[in-house]
């Protein structure tokens, strides 16, 4: 009797909220889980084991309201869940590979039983763990002269390895075992493994450069010769790139914060510039309130606002909140030229610089000056530019913070990499100079448009220091278009050529090789308009002109080829993964290839060409737009690919039967290339962004207090500047217009804001904030934005870079840019692309998903 | 010896003369064999053997074209046969019967076979569609004037089948001469002049393309320097023969007089006939002939059957006569009169791999050099056979890592009317390697680049294939074949009887850049190609070593390897030397060349058998101990077995040693046969081909030996990657090393950033 009191019991409360017809399909499921999954029904509603449930195994099923299609996920699922392991499991066999404690589904996979058979891999694995940390800890060799003449055999080895010709089978053979080395080494933790793949990458793309090189130019046709010679360069260059890139980034440095000495009378002082020139003073005003919030002696921390544009308001806010103001009589080198006036005026031993809109948090100068103390020679503490606003691949892709954006990479790893080899450069902002060092190069050098990495090679050729310190100390906006992204890397990219011109890394003294390395390495990147056009193009030789540009079977051009970007992609995702998903600079970099083809090429030629312009911030987009004149030669490339693809797909049919494969290459090539090529589409499809202000996301606790001087708790969800989000956990009696306080929590001191709500929506309302006096805003700021921690934790260095399902996802962006396209060319089909659209979310729908990812059911409401 | 045989046995000489005769005859036929026997009955040596010879030889039509099946139909209605006559006879008397088959779609009236020879009418065979699936037969006079030195007969179909309404040319109405059809001539041997203008006619008649043959009177026992310009002679026509078959038999002669009178009249050959005499030892039937002071060569006739020509090579001394046979061999063009004087040149050593009949490898080679006459090079509708040409390569070109013989392919064709079926198909070996589309757009003169393929490089390919890794051997046919589309209307299909395609004479292979190494021992390349001796095409760098008494079969064996190395090479073996094991003075710069049991017994108890048991061991050869080691021993027990060995030069490991033997020396017979036979030669592969009576055994090489020439770079990495897998983990553990290496180096580096002062 008792369990029939007990099921009417559930019976009345699921039926509280819905249909008997659901009430009694989901007590179905919910006893036929029991029967199942042998657990108890009460402790269904404890959420008790989240793995005894069916929602963990079928988190696509909602097992409440049953879908038509219901049946076929289900049978699909089981059926993956018994053939597969499921990632979850994965990572549970090699976190805890001894516990028996597996559920019935989990022994009923025959993975399972895999991994008891895979004991001796396992095994083999963590032996191998262990070799690598002890092989390091002791000294395995005690003379010196035999190591060195150890590598240096071992690096004979590896160039007879590179060049030793072989036939197809041999090379695959041989590749085989380099690419299970990799796999198995791909999850081991430690820099050896790394290395390990990196080093196996650069063998197996050396190796098919070597080839390529020597055996692949068809001299007997001169026209191939030319088309294939052009290819080699262009592929040189990627290998080249490559390799400089593993230098540089292998070994991030990773330092930390040296502390600064106890007695504040030997704090040195700053000399804070922010220069600008037309932004409007509501993007500067922030970061001058939070340079003066920042925690520094007052006696010792000048601000000075370095106003090229000359405008009469700045003058009075600077006076109003008392920091320096400083114009001068011309416009002359720009940025540069502005910084160098204001030297000239300043007397602090050091320089912070900090662009119009980067807004430092409060512990910028504690945390990095310190390191001063410990180097004489340190000339540069460089920290990241950190962008809480997304830029337009995240904006107009859609995936802001939830995937590492363009800049990632280079802040978060090649910096971090650069110091290992004293070569991190000065980035325009966020770093502070020694003054000494600065005057000795004759301040910031103005003979380039890069003016920052300039001034940061020549202080490195006197053989002054340079640190990096990757804790994001200071915030600022992104570009906020395509068109000015494509302008500023269009700046870079010629400022970067310019000095490869002007003051070539490889040549000149004062530099280390690791400085020289990584120098070019940055210049050399920027090159990569032409090549990456060519690879664009590549595949036409073939399809369009019949030409073979790599003349070589198509086997052994797979044979050696596809290893070779297999590596290339295995290193890199382990090396760079965390900062840049695989693939996706692919993307960022084609779109760039055709703006920074000419700017670069033009910088090579004639260096002294050119100006400064300035990167546009702040402003808004008022609706989605189609961005014609970027993607114009993107959309000529697509069309040539698009007739090349068809004539590929004709010869498959209808030409030799002995091209096949190579045609067959060829149209995988240019598909990928194809899809690329939609992804620099898909961007460019501008999304809306209104905001003047950005709100960045945040959940934290505070309270508000009404006119009524009632306080209460509630939730801060975003704010900005001006504003902020805040949701309520009770209705409250406000309307718009109301004068509110909100206050915060800092550290142990409280402050109050005095705001206005101005919507209201749910339990959500909309405030602006009302500051009396510049010492609120500052307060503000320090709460917020300036906040010493303000944007730790930020960055994704947990999302793991999973290559193929970072290919899945470039390959959906690239789709999209096509979708996209064909509805602003032809509106009538957009109905018909939303049903393919539909159709493809329905397939994907019934496809098998891990467990334990979907989302909670709130059905209960418990 | 011989003379022992002879004493003893009359009756045995009889036979043995009857096989001579028989061997040398021209495709030999029954008929002919009855005729001889007559002749040679008792009352034959009574009659006059001055009269000239008259025999018939049957031919069968199958074995005198490659071409199979023999049919012709509607679209393809021609078909020729040619073959060649020799130029010291004359054909009397000529009748074709013809065995054939025809199909039933013919339409009778019309239908008709026009046999021509020498582009005349000489028959018609009306064909019935009533005959149809019998075999038919028919037989043809052939008027002998029409026959000339090399003859064609052409057989042409004029049929039409019906096609609904229309009659029209079709495949299906064919036309089928079986292989047992049967060409018979009759023919009167001619005496030829005694002209030198005329040599090598007629000695060797490149128009007969029937096998040749050689025979040579020899001394009872020749010294080494005259078995050497037996062996310039030999190879002399060797180079001549070419493809040809080449029997070359010896006959000693006694120099004292025989003791009855016509004895020695019936021991000389019954044919043209060499002889190379010295001052002192005079054949009897020539005991008169004069004394020279300076070498000479003279035509005289045959004293036994004056018919026939002797070639007489006299000098003083048998090293005068050895060099200047090789003058004369390398320079007889101009002579004339009936005899000449030669004044014996010095000849200058050649270069390796100058050898006439193989690609150089110094520049590009025109196609037109590969034809003896460029009419080769053109085809039309009614000769549609391939083009082909013989690619001869160096045999030791070292192929590895590359991708093919580059051709500049020049060729054209008259444009067809309308795009259809016409290409050009490239092949080698008869192995298809391209295509190409024959345009309307008036492509006259197409100019393409091939290449032939080389067999390494597919994933999946047979890797058993030693170098040279081509998909050509030493030797091989490239061929071009243009089909022509037939024109159709709507109601016939004519055969195009205008077309033409011809690949221009200026195309180009190139084979220049390619090293010269190779794995040995090879039979196979011997055997082929006279690999390695042939690399100096004039025998330069060669020792042939035979035994103390030189038996007819070690002379003949010498004789016949020489011709055939010269053969490959095309250029006369006039530096060629021969001597005894015990003469040898070791030399590093010779290849060795073994001839007999008994001398591959010597040198092995001379110079050790190491290289040999090397190659040996692995093998199980039980077996073949006696064949190599103990030739006396095997004689009784063991059947009759030859080989061709090969192995390292115990004096150079840039050289080898190559050893024909036998188990008795009488089955070196074996050896010649199968050198004979391409067929046989095919066969050979490995270090070792052991020829028993019923079949070739080839072994395998197992532990090579490499000549030739590469940079050492070349050479390391070539047989490095011969282990892949042992390159792959020395790369591994590099890779281990140098991570360890570096992760130290970087460890290092990092503290030093961080921890400064």
């Amino acid at each position: 009797m008792r369990w029939f009191m007990q099921l009417r019991e559930q019976w009345r409360e699921v039926r509280r909220k819905q249909s008997r017809l659901s009430t009694a399909f989901y007590l179905f499921w919910l006893y036929l889980e029991v029967a199942m999954l042998n657990s108890r029904a009460s402790e269904q509603f404890d959420h008790a084991d989240q793995r005894l449930r069916l929602n963990y195994w079928f988190p696509h099923v909602n097992f409440q309201r049953p879908r038509w299609l219901d049946p076929i996920r289900l049978a699909l699922q089981a059926v993956w869940l018994l053939l597969f392991e499921t990632q979850q499991e994965r990572a549970d066999g090699l976190t805890q590979r001894n516990t028996d404690r597996t559920s019935i589904l989990q022994r009923l996979n025959p993975w399972h039983h895999r991994r008891l058979a895979t004991k001796p891999v396992q095994f083999a694995t963590s032996g191998f763990e262990r070799f690598f940390s002890t092989l390091l800890s002791r000294e395995w060799i005690p003379s010196q002269t035999i190591r060195i003449l150890i590598t240096v055999g071992a690096a004979l080895l590896v160039a007879l390895v590179i060049s030793i010709p072989m036939d197809a089978t041999d090379q695959g053979l041989m590749l085989l075992f380099f690419w299970a080395l990799a796999l198995w080494v791909r999850n081991l933790q430690g820099r050896i493994p790394m290395l390990l793949m990196v080093l196996l990458s650069v063998i197996v793309s050396t190796r098919y450069l070597f080839w390529r090189v020597t055996q692949t130019i068809n001299w007997d046709v001169p026209f191939d010769a030319a088309l294939g010679i052009l290819l080699l360069v262009a592929e040189s260059y990627a290998w080249l790139i490559l390799v400089l890139g593993y230098i540089q980034t292998v070994w991030p440095l990773e330092r930390r914060v040296a502390q600064l000495p106890a007695d504040l009378s030997l704090w040195p002082s700053v000399d804070v510039y922010i220069p600008s020139y037309n932004e409007p003073l509501s993007v500067v005003r922030s970061t001058v309130v939070a340079a003066t919030a920042m925690d520094w002696p007052k006696d010792r921390l000048n601000i000075y606002v370095l106003d090229d544009g000359k405008r009469p308001d700045f003058k009075e806010f600077c006076e109003e909140i008392g920091v320096g103001y400083i114009v001068r009589a011309d416009n002359s080198h720009a940025k540069a030229g502005n910084l160098n006036h204001a030297l000239t005026i300043t007397a602090g031993d050091y320089i912070t610089i900090f662009d119009c809109d980067h807004i430092p948090s409060r512990g910028f100068l504690q945390l990095t000056v310190g390191w001063f103390f410990q180097d004489p020679k340190l000339a540069l503490v460089q920290t990241p530019h950190h962008f809480f606003s997304a830029d337009p691949f995240e904006r107009n892709l859609s995936v802001f913070r939830s995937r590492p954006n363009e800049g990632e990479l280079f802040y978060g790893l090649i910096q971090d990499g650069n110091d290992m080899w004293n070569a991190s450069f000065f980035c325009g902002s966020c770093a502070i100079l020694k003054r000494g060092p600065l005057e000795e190069v004759g301040g910031i050098a103005v003979e380039t448009v890069t003016e920052d990495a300039h001034t940061a090679l020549k202080l490195h050729r006197l053989g002054y220091n340079s640190a990096y310190l990757n804790i994001p100390l200071a915030a600022g906006l992104a570009t906020e278009s395509l068109s000015a992204h494509i302008g500023q890397r269009i700046r870079w990219a010629r400022g970067m050529a310019q000095i490869f011109r002007l003051d070539n890394p490889l040549r000149g003294k004062g530099l280390n090789w690791g400085q020289r390395i990584c120098y070019a390495n940055a210049m050399l990147y920027f090159l990569n308009g032409i090549p990456r056009t060519i690879f664009l193009l590549a595949p036409l030789a073939f399809l369009l002109l019949h030409s073979y540009i790599v003349f070589a079977p198509a086997v052994m051009i797979a044979m050696y080829a596809i290893p070779h970007l297999i590596h290339a992609n295995l290193a890199n995702s382990r090396a760079q993964g965390n900062y840049r998903h695989s693939f996706w600079a692919e993307m960022y970099e084609t779109v760039l290839a055709w703006y920074i083809l000419r700017p670069t090429t033009v910088a090579l030629f004639a260096p002294k060409h050119g100006k400064f312009n300035v990167t546009a911030k702040g402003g808004t987009i008022e609706r989605d737009y189609f961005d014609l004149n970027i993607s114009l030669p993107y959309l000529i490339l697509i069309g040539l690919s698009l007739i090349g693809a068809g004539f590929g797909v004709y010869s498959l049919f209808f030409g030799p039967r002995d091209e096949l494969l190579t045609v067959t290459l060829n149209l995988f090539w240019i598909t990928y290339n194809l899809f690329i090529l939609g992804g620099a589409l898909a961007v460019a499809e501008e999304a809306k962004q209104v905001r003047a202000s950005h709100r960045i996301r945040v959940d934290r606790s505070i309270s508000i207090m009404t006119a009524s001087e009632h306080s209460y708790a509630a939730e801060l969800i975003d704010f900005a500047s001006s504003g902020a989000g805040i949701r309520f956990y009770d209705e409250l009696p406000l309307a718009p217009g109301d004068s509110i306080h909100v206050v915060m929590h800092h550290g142990t001191t409280r402050h109050g804001f005095p705001a206005r709500v101005v919507s209201m929506r749910g339990l959500t309302i909309g405030v602006r904030f009302e500051f009396p006096d510049s010492a609120a805003e500052r307060a503000f700021l320090r709460a917020t934005f300036a906040r010493a921690d303000a944007w730790v934790g930020w960055r994704f260095n947990e999302t793991k870079d999973q290559p193929l399902s970072s290919l899945r996802e470039i390959l959906g962006i690239g789709f999209r840019g096509y979708q996209n396209l064909a509805v602003r060319l032809a509106p009538p089909l957009a109905p018909v692309l939303g049903l393919i659209n539909r159709g493809w979310g329905v397939i994907m729908s019934v496809l098998p998903q891990a467990p334990g990812t979907g989302e909670e059911d709130e059905s209960l409401g418990v | 010896m011989n003379h022992w045989v002879c004493k003893q046995a009359s009756t045995f000489a009889w036979v043995m003369l009857t096989a001579l005769l028989l061997g040398s005859s021209v495709g030999p036929v029954t008929a002919q064999e009855r005729q001889m026997e007559n002749e040679l009955s008792a009352v034959e040596r009574f009659r006059p053997v001055n009269e000239l010879p008259q025999w018939t030889e049957r031919y069968a039509v199958g074995t005198m074209t490659s071409q199979a099946p023999l049919r012709i139909s509607g679209v393809n209605s021609q078909m020729t046969i040619g073959f060649g006559g020799r130029f010291d006879r004359v054909v009397t008397g000529a009748t074709l019967r013809l065995n054939y088959q025809t199909s039933p779609a013919i339409i009778d009236v019309v239908t008709q076979v026009r046999v021509l020879l020498n582009n005349e009418v000489t028959g018609v065979i009306p064909l019935r569609a009533n005959d149809a699936g019998t075999n038919q037969s028919v037989t043809l006079r052939l008027d002998p004037r029409l026959f000339a030195q090399y003859n064609e007969l052409r057989f042409e179909l004029l049929s039409e089948v019906n096609v609904g309404q229309c009659t029209s040319a079709s495949p299906s109405a064919w036309f089928e001469i079986l292989r047992n059809s049967e060409l018979q001539l009759e023919y009167q041997q001619l005496k030829v002049a005694d002209e030198l203008a005329y040599f090598p006619e007629p000695w060797f008649d490149n128009n007969d393309f029937g096998s040749a043959s050689l025979q040579f009177i020899l001394p009872p026992q020749p010294e080494l320097k005259e078995t050497e310009a037996l062996g310039v002679m030999a190879s002399y026509f060797g180079m001549l023969a070419d493809w040809r078959e080449l029997k070359i038999e010896v006959l000693r002669m006694r120099l004292d007089e025989p003791e009855w009178d016509e004895d020695w009249r019936l021991r000389w050959p019954r044919q043209h006939a060499i002889v190379m005499l010295t001052n002192e030892e005079r054949p009897w039937a020539l005991r008169n002939y004069p004394q020279v002071a300076t070498p000479q060569v003279e035509i005289i006739d045959n004293p036994a059957y004056p018919t026939y020509k002797l070639l007489v090579l006299a000098a003083p001394d048998a090293a005068t006569l050895r060099d200047a046979t090789a003058t004369f061999v390398t320079g007889n063009r101009g002579l004339s009169g009936s005899s000449a004087t030669i004044n014996p040149m010095p000849l200058e050593p050649r270069e390796p791999y100058a050898a006439p009949r193989w690609i150089s490898i110094d520049q590009p080679v025109r196609f037109a050099d590969l034809v003896d006459h460029p009419s080769e090079l053109e085809r039309s509708a009614s000769n549609r056979s391939p083009i082909q040409l013989e690619l001869r390569l160096p045999p030791d070109l070292f192929t590895w890592q590359q991708y093919g013989i580059p051709i500049d392919l020049r060729f054209r064709y008259t444009p067809p009317i309308v795009r259809d079926e016409s290409r050009m198909l490239v092949s080698v070996n008869n192995e298809f390697i391209k295509g190409f589309t024959m345009t309307e757009a008036g492509m006259e003169n197409a100019e393409e680049r091939v290449r032939v393929p080389l067999i390494d490089g597919g994933l999946f390919a047979d890797n058993n294939v030693q170098i040279p890794s081509f998909k050509l051997g030493a030797i091989n046919q490239l061929q071009f074949e243009f089909s022509f589309g037939s024109v159709s209307d709507a109601c016939r299909v004519m055969p195009l009887q205008n077309a033409r395609g011809a690949i221009d004479g200026n195309s180009l292979i190139d084979l220049r850049g390619y090293d010269h190494y190779i794995a040995l021992p090879d039979v196979h390349l011997f055997a082929k190609t006279g690999f390695p001796f042939s690399k100096y095409d004039d025998l330069s760098r060669t020792r042939i070593v035979v035994p103390e008494m030189l038996t007819d079969d070690i002379v003949q064996t010498l004789l016949s390897i020489v011709a055939k190395i010269s053969a490959a090479t095309g250029y006369p073996a006039t530096q060629l030397t021969v001597s005894t094991v015990a003469d040898i003075e070791p030399s590093a710069d010779h290849d060795y060349l073994i001839v007999g049991s008994t001398t591959l017994k010597e040198w092995l108890e001379r110079f050790g058998d190491d290289a040999l048991q090397a190659q040996l061991q692995g093998h199980a050869l039980s077996g073949q101990d006696n064949l190599l080691y103990q030739p006396d021993l095997a004689l009784q027990n063991s059947g009759p077995s030859a080989a061709v060995v090969g192995f390292q030069s115990p004096f150079s490991t840039q050289h080898s040693v190559i050893a024909i033997t036998a188990t008795t020396d009488s089955y070196l017979e074996r050896v010649r046969a199968v050198f004979n036979d391409a067929s046989s030669t095919d066969q050979f592969s490995g270090f070792m081909a052991v020829l028993t009576p019923a079949r070739v055994d080839s072994y395998d090489t197992i532990q090579p030996y490499y000549v030739g020439s590469l940079s050492w770079w070349k050479r390391f990495t070539y047989h490095l990657a011969q282990y892949p897998m042992v390159v792959t983990l020395l790369a591994l553990f590099a890779v281990l090393i140098l991570a360890l290496s570096i992760v130290r180096i970087f460890q290092r580096r990092a503290q030093q950033r961080v921890v400064k002062k």
